[in-house]
């Protein structure tokens, strides 16, 4: 990836931590708890996967330039989702940690040189990854489920409008 | 552990957000950066410490849960320090984080019934740890850290004076 375009990543994945919420403002909390089946994910879920995500960066990030080379652990997203409840957590500290969280990974990337793009970490499943592979996908992660969160609220008003 | 230990256990932990920041006000911001001799730790680095172990500690609680038995990771904390600049980064920035995330843990494990706190995780270096074991853990880290950041500033005062 050019330096510029690197750049220009960095500054749309910081935008992320005042784009989520206001995405957010075009769904009613009233649905956040809605899904279409038990195998979807409601809005409320899909909330605590990002911060979850996001805190997992947090660590992937900072282990590859402290300790490169280090194998970092990856996690059951939908063991996670079921088994820790997110349905039922609050939902307000999640999005005050998911602001944090992107805050917090963006000024340290924004933060960094060039070289320091390609140190590595170990993934389990995925094999060695660059710091800017790491980068790429989280970039996508985020926008990716913003539109899975609009997809629910969709499929909620819909079945709102099909109501007499 | 008996349930009522591990309540307050969960309550101290949780409370460490105003024993942390009651504890830094004593402290003036003028001598933060302040440290014996480079072997040492100064009180931004140690914030900023406290914050990256509790992150991990928000991870490993979860996967304990979530993923019983499986490997956790754990710092190497002098590269930490030393790599991630510890002394050039923002204290404040360090303070909402770990207020937020002992908040967000002291708030998950209230939530947990008593067998999940039997389940365990690998840690790299200590090995198998119930969730109790972990909670004992950070709690312990967090209080002797405090106890570091008051030495310092006592090594400082006593230097002034």
């Amino acid at each position: 990836m050019k330096v510029e375009e690197r750049k220009l990543k960095i500054e749309e994945f910081g935008g992320f931590a005042l784009a989520l919420p206001q995405a957010l403002k075009e769904f009613p909390r009233s649905m956040w708890h809605y899904k279409p089946d038990p195998d979807y994910w409601c809005i409320q879920e899909v909330i605590f996967h990002l911060l979850d995500t996001e805190l997992n960066f947090y660590i992937r990030y900072r282990a590859c330039l402290a300790e490169p080379g280090k194998q970092v652990m990856p996690f059951d997203q939908d063991a996670w989702a079921m088994k820790l409840r997110y349905k039922d957590r609050d939902v307000d500290q999640a999005l005050a940690g998911l602001a944090w969280a992107i805050q917090a990974n963006h000024d340290l990337l924004a933060s960094l040189e060039e070289e320091e793009f390609s140190k590595t970490i170990t993934h389990p499943e995925r094999g060695i990854l660059t710091l800017e592979r790491v980068l790429e996908y989280s970039i996508d992660h985020i926008p990716h489920h913003i539109g899975q969160m609009r997809k629910r609220f969709n499929e909620w008003k819909a079945l709102q409008n099909n109501r007499f | 552990m008996e349930t009522k230990a591990r309540s307050q256990l969960i309550m101290n932990y949780s409370h460490k957000t105003y024993a942390l920041t009651d504890c830094l006000r004593k402290f003036p911001r003028e001598m933060w950066d302040f440290k014996p001799d480079d072997a040492h730790w100064c009180i931004r680095e140690i914030l900023w410490h406290i914050l990256d172990i509790e992150m991990h500690a928000y991870l490993r609680f979860r996967t304990g849960v979530a993923d019983p038995g499986k490997a956790v990771s754990a710092p190497e904390q002098e590269s930490w320090a030393r790599q991630l600049e510890y002394t050039r980064q923002d204290i404040d920035d360090a303070i909402e984080g770990f207020v937020w995330v002992i908040k967000a843990n002291g708030k998950f494990l209230k939530t947990r019934p008593a067998e999940d706190f039997t389940r365990t995780v690998i840690h790299p270096e200590f090995g198998s740890l119930s969730l109790d074991q972990l909670l004992e853990r950070h709690n312990r880290h967090i209080q002797h850290h405090m106890d570091q950041m008051a030495k310092r500033f006592n090594e400082w005062k006593g230097l002034k004076n």
